[in-house]
């Protein structure tokens, strides 16, 4: 297992260094300069401005900003934003948080109602439940993202204002502890709803069909020709099994879940990761930009990593080798 | 020239089915979809989206931009069946036209898609060894990235156009295909038919093309029409936030874009719920299609 691990781990270097090639290249393509804002600038001699360009490096030839670029990310420095005039790894490690909270709380809002509703479709295949269950499950994979986040804020929040409509935190109030934290909670009760339903989709449909490839398996038939309840063999010996694969999901759907939730920081105007990047991409920003999209471009091939990994743990019919 | 009818009569197993009275395997999946109902919905509905879309010059009598200072904001009525927006141009008009981008994209970025990911994955999986290994690891850097962040970042980068976001919609999505092709072609290629196909002495080429590909043709119909449902959705999302196609040509995410404003979304439904419902219709029923023909094609699971 041990050497399974590291063989893997050994495998994603070359992944890592295409995708920072990658990434590099797209910014190469960029027509505009980065420190276009400055050019504007009347106050700025073309001395000074020279200065900037060597001191963010642009004066150089591609490979080697390539290079100087890539050790120092190794070194933990993805560089420094221009227009938030902040290091980019503190930005990130400051709206990482938001942004985790959203997409696992929904994630696992999304198991809590997929996975049931997956196993009932799955043995009650072809009745009302399925129906019901798929049109709902495709509904989820369906609406866009924003429409379903806007319908919402005009329901609950505009119309019924039940709930706030965007941010985290109410603007300007102070609250003692357990309420600054409720409020946050009350804050994300909307992105959580819509990521939650929509996210829970295409798990249920993986268990459904995962569910049913397994029911119709022997052990299945040995299990129910013990006399053991229906429940039981549904439950305990089925869905432990059908659930293997749905953990693979998991890892795989992160790169999803952060698309989910760009969306939908810009639309309640939630203070994340998803947000951060939508700013850096309107100010052109490319040392942000670059710096966001290797974080997420390492934290999917950590996603992938982890499924695999994973699943070989759980499922002891893999081989290591 | 005698390997060269061989090979026909091998490429197409419906020949001489009539005569026979056999059914083709087309024929048997279309039997089999025919009676999944929500398929069948799903399928009448794009159709009709479809027939809309092109027909939209005829079936309305407004122009697609035509601004009327007068009108600005107005609620439906008997001359603008869904209201007018900002700038006094009829609502129906531009969801019609809408559709024809919405639509246009979704098929040109999926067939780019279809092209990069089908040409690279049949010759990964028909050549193996270290062609197969180095395109799959391309596959495998291209879909590290989130798809929307980095969308986001290649269209702000090459700016904002219809082109662009038919390229990026391509770019990004090509590994999926690209792996079903391969590991299909990878099994494939040990079959007898193959062994009859080398026999024959044709080119590798030919074999991928008349031998290999049509017998992954199911997956790829599948994953097309998916494709194309995931494709409208995302054009849609880049258009509202301002990086898809931008105005005053109409799609159905830009014209969402107003809803950003509370006012709107608060006052005037008609601006920004009627191109909402028609993406999700639209993605509703390629994805009930597509769900439809994954059952049919395959039937392991119906018993």
């Amino acid at each position: 297992m041990g050497k399974y691990i590291i063989r893997r781990l050994l495998q994603q270097i070359p992944i890592l260094v295409g995708v920072s090639i990658l990434l590099f290249a797209i910014f190469q393509m960029a027509p505009g300069n980065p420190l276009a804002q400055f050019f504007n600038d009347p106050n700025m001699t073309a001395e000074q401005l020279q200065q900037l360009e060597a001191a963010y490096g642009l004066d150089r030839p591609a490979y080697l900003q390539y290079f100087d670029w890539v050790t120092k990310m190794v070194r933990g420095n993805f560089g420094y934003s221009i227009s938030l005039r902040q290091p980019v790894s503190s930005l990130i490690a400051e709206r990482m948080w938001t942004t985790f909270y959203i997409a696992f709380v929904s994630m696992l809002l999304s198991l809590l109602i997929a996975i049931p509703l997956g196993v009932i479709s799955a043995t009650k295949q072809y009745s009302i439940f399925d129906y019901g269950g798929t049109i709902f499950a495709l509904m989820g994979v369906s609406i866009p993202v924003f429409f379903f986040a806007l319908l919402l804020i005009k329901i609950l929040g505009v119309d019924a204002r039940l709930l706030p409509i965007s941010g985290m935190r109410t603007a300007g109030a102070r609250m003692a502890f357990p309420y600054n934290y409720l409020d946050i909670f009350k804050h994300s009760i909307m992105p959580l709803i819509v990521l939650g339903l929509t996210g829970a989709g295409s798990f249920m449909r993986y268990t459904r069909s995962s569910m049913l490839e397994i029911i119709r398996q022997d052990f299945i038939r040995t299990a129910r020709a013990k006399g053991l309840k229906e429940k039981v063999v549904i439950y305990k010996h089925a869905l432990r099994n059908a659930l293997i694969p749905v953990i693979t999901l998991l890892g795989f759907s992160l790169p999803v879940l952060f698309s989910g939730a760009l969306l939908i920081e810009i639309v309640f105007i939630w203070p994340g990761m998803g947000r951060m990047q939508f700013q850096s991409v309107m100010n052109r920003d490319y040392p942000l930009m670059m710096g966001i999209n290797m974080f997420l471009a390492i934290l999917t091939l950590s996603g992938n990593l982890l499924a695999d990994i994973s699943y070989a743990f759980v499922d002891p019919r893999i081989r290591f080798d | 020239m005698s390997s060269e009818l061989k090979t026909k009569k091998q490429v197409d197993p419906n020949a001489g089915a009539k005569k026979e009275d056999v059914m083709g395997p087309w024929k048997i999946i279309w039997k089999r979809l025919k009676k999944n109902k929500l398929a069948m919905a799903g399928l009448f509905i794009i159709s009709l989206m479809t027939l809309a879309a092109i027909l939209a010059p005829f079936l309305t009598s407004h122009g697609r931009d035509t601004v009327n200072m007068i009108k600005t904001n107005a609620k439906p009525d008997s001359v603008n069946r869904l209201g007018t927006d900002d700038l006094g141009r009829d609502i129906l008009t531009r969801m019609l036209h809408g559709g024809r981008i919405s639509l246009t994209v979704g098929l040109v970025s999926t067939g780019l898609r279809l092209l990069i990911g089908v040409t690279l994955g049949g010759i990964a999986g028909y050549y193996g060894k270290g062609v197969d290994n180095a395109i799959m690891r391309i596959a495998d850097v291209f879909s590290c990235f989130p798809f929307l962040p980095i969308a986001i970042t290649f269209v702000a980068i090459l700016g904002p156009s219809i082109y662009n976001v038919m390229i990026v919609l391509a770019l990004l999505g090509w590994p999926g295909i690209c792996r079903i092709v391969r590991a299909e072609i990878l099994s494939l290629r040990e079959r007898e038919f193959m062994e009859a196909a080398t026999a024959l002495g044709i080119s590798d080429f030919r074999k991928i093309m008349k031998h290999l590909l049509p017998n992954t043709m199911a997956s790829i119909i599948v994953s097309a029409t998916l494709g194309i449902a995931s494709a409208i959705l995302t054009e849609s999302s880049l258009s509202y936030l301002g990086l898809g196609v931008s105005p005053p040509t109409p799609t159905w995410g830009n014209m969402l874009s107003g809803a950003q404003q509370q006012y709107v979304l608060r006052h005037r439904w008609w601006q920004w719920i009627p191109p909402g419902l028609a993406i999700f219709v639209a993605v509703m029923s390629l994805n009930l299609l597509g769900d439809g023909l994954r059952d049919a094609l395959d039937p392991r699971l119906k018993q």
